[in-house]
């Protein structure tokens, strides 16, 4: 049989369609987050949470606006309401609005959390990878001295510094911060000791890389994964000293809410109006709980030692 | 061996020495001293013979020798705002309460936890497994605090079928230390559960299970055995959240123990106070987690103790 040949047969085909050609059948593929998203996605419980956390920090911007109340103004003829159409979540014994200041109190509270876990990831992240990086006699005296922060009991501490530099957001987060990053360092450091000895640090290494290239274009995403889940179980925590402090009276200061401070007040008239415990309480174990089952559906989808 | 537990006794010490002197220089820190804070229209001379007798006159780096001195002698110095009461009557007062409420926690924390963790890995991956689990985050989720108020709110205010607080007889322990107990028991199932599932995938278990042996004695003499150890690496922490615990759970239900002594301290700004107590529980809790450290031998055999730390 003869057959036809035309000059078009033999002109070099796009490189794009030779490639599309080989691997027409198989799925695109995925990157490692793409893939880590997609195990994610059937975790439902960790999806609750990530949408839980996601419709609190959306309240916890619009909630304070939603009524006409503020959450400071008191109307002492209308105290301590049980929930109503007019008050949803009820007043309490100033007469605020409860369902204002259950939002206004998740502001505080979120941003707490989520500042001291970032400030922490700051910290945690430079000292951890700059120890494992390094090693030898700087890693010794840089983890030594997490070592000793480590050892020294947490809750002590920050109700000790919060003695000192009073109430107030602020002085919570330093608070907090001051021994909170150790464990994100030691994290870090774990994993830079690990990824070091990789053979692409080595070829970057030989290519004349810098170090803090090296640190932070390659070894650090390489290590995100631990980071993330770390960093999504630190904010419960966060949000959890901030919560106990505040109930200790050692929190963030009158008219400021907090969740911790509404727990506080609520707790005093439980007998009688255990609404006003009851709405700040959920809240925070509901915030709590979604960060928790998130963190642990992340490293469950991140870490692929867990692959089944 | 014996250079391991040198090293940690030394290492404890080290913590303990840096507790001490930042508790010193933090309450040293803090504006004003304790005498004027307390009494605004207290006369001057008088003012002034008081700080002398309490030494706060003296140069700060003298005081701060006199403090090492008082902590190592274990005497406290005097309470600033109960007056004729010192801090050791009121550690000696308090902590005994505390410690029979810490350790039914414990007690309560680990059995539930392990319990818990068993059951949950010999039914992996079905329902008694979902329950457990849900049970345990939400152990971890709920604050201490919450827990107490909502234990208080049902159990004794609702149903009437406890007391609602102080302390004295047995059946005052059983809210307060529920609501102590409720995180270390859903860590300690977490742990047992993990743990569980990978010892029972062992070959050992495999060849016990073929020769015949029953379930139960498999679980608890072979499975188990081999479990706890993480568990008890977790006692340390464990005693952590609970003794930070009894802060607030003693203000919850009013009982008069260390926790509560202490936060009355913050509150009244009694420094003394405040620094021994720290000083107190600095000194308990790295002592249990000295010995948790030192008990790793003796419990597991196969861990050698050596100078490098695997990480």
């Amino acid at each position: 049989m003869k057959q036809q040949l035309s000059e078009e047969m033999f002109r070099p085909v796009d490189k794009d369609v030779a490639r599309h050609d080989e691997v027409a059948d198989a799925e695109p593929s995925l990157s490692f987050w793409q893939d880590a998203w997609r195990r994610l996605k059937q975790n439902k419980l960790a999806m609750a949470g990530f949408w839980a956390i996601i419709l609190l920090i959306i309240m916890s911007i619009v909630g304070p606006w939603i009524n006409e109340f503020t959450y400071e103004q008191q109307n002492l003829v209308m105290k301590n309401m049980g929930p109503s159409a007019e008050h949803w979540f009820g007043t309490d014994s100033f007469g605020r609005d409860l369902f204002t200041r259950t939002w206004y109190g998740a502001r505080i509270s979120l941003f707490i959390g989520i500042t001291a876990a970032l400030i922490d990831l700051i910290i945690g992240v430079i000292w951890g990878g700059i120890a494992g990086y390094y090693g030898g006699k700087v890693d010794e005296f840089m983890m030594r001295f997490c070592d000793i922060l480590y050892g020294l009991p947490y809750m002590l501490v920050v109700v000790l510094l919060m003695v000192v530099l009073g109430q107030g957001i602020f002085t919570i987060i330093i608070a907090m911060t001051i021994t909170g990053w150790v464990g994100m360092a030691r994290i870090v450091r774990g994993e830079v000791l690990r990824l070091k000895e990789q053979e692409y640090v080595l070829a970057s290494q030989s290519l004349g890389a810098k170090t803090s290239r090296v640190l932070f274009k390659h070894l650090i995403p390489n290590a995100l994964g631990p980071i993330l889940v770390t960093l999504t179980l630190t904010i419960p925590n966060a949000i959890f000293t901030e919560a106990f402090l505040s109930f200790l009276g050692l929190g963030v200061q009158a008219p400021i809410a907090s969740w911790g401070t509404m727990t506080n007040d609520g707790l005093e008239s439980l007998r009688y109006y255990p609404w006003l415990l009851f709405f700040p309480a959920t809240f925070i174990s509901i915030t709590m709980l979604a960060f928790n089952v998130l963190g642990d559906g992340l490293r469950d989808a991140l870490d692929p030692r867990l692959r089944k | 061996m014996l250079r391991f537990i040198v090293q940690r006794v030394i290492f404890s010490i080290i913590s303990l020495f840096i507790i001490v002197s930042a508790t010193f220089f933090l309450m040293k820190a803090v504006p004003g001293n304790p005498i004027s804070n307390e009494n605004d229209d207290i006369p001057q001379e008088i003012l002034e013979a008081m700080l002398d007798h309490y030494g706060l006159n003296d140069p700060l780096h003298i005081q701060y020798v006199n403090y090492l001195k008082s902590v190592v002698t274990w005497d406290l110095g005097p309470s600033y705002t109960y007056k004729g009461t010192t801090v050791n009557e009121i550690i000696n007062s308090g902590f005994p309460v505390s410690f029979i409420l810490g350790m039914t926690a414990l007690v309560i924390g680990v059995s539930g936890g392990l319990i818990l963790g068993i059951v949950s890995a010999l039914n992996h991956n079905r329902m008694p497994d979902y329950m457990a689990m849900i049970v345990a985050v939400i152990g971890i989720s709920v604050p201490n605090f919450i827990l107490a108020a909502l234990l208080q709110y049902v159990f004794a205010i609702k149903l009437g079928w406890l007391p609602v607080a102080k302390w004295g007889s047995p059946n005052q322990i059983i809210l307060p230390s529920l609501a102590l107990a409720a995180l270390p028991l859903a860590f300690v199932a977490r742990l047992t559960r993990s743990s569980m599932l990978e010892v029972l995938s062992e070959n050992y278990i495999k060849t016990a299970k073929s020769k015949g042996i029953k379930q139960s004695v498999i679980t608890v003499k072979h499975a188990l055995r081999n479990a706890i150890l993480p568990v008890i690496t977790y006692i340390g922490p464990l005693a952590v959240s609970i003794l930070t615990g009894t802060f607030v759970i003693e203000k919850i239900f009013g009982i008069p123990g260390l926790g509560s002594h202490f936060v009355m301290s913050i509150m009244n700004r009694d420094y003394t106070v405040i620094m021994g107590t720290a000083v107190f529980y600095s000194v308990l809790l790295l002592g249990v987690i000295l010995l948790v450290d030192l008990s790793y031998g003796i419990i597991d055999p196969r861990i050698k103790f050596s100078n490098k730390k695997e990480r």
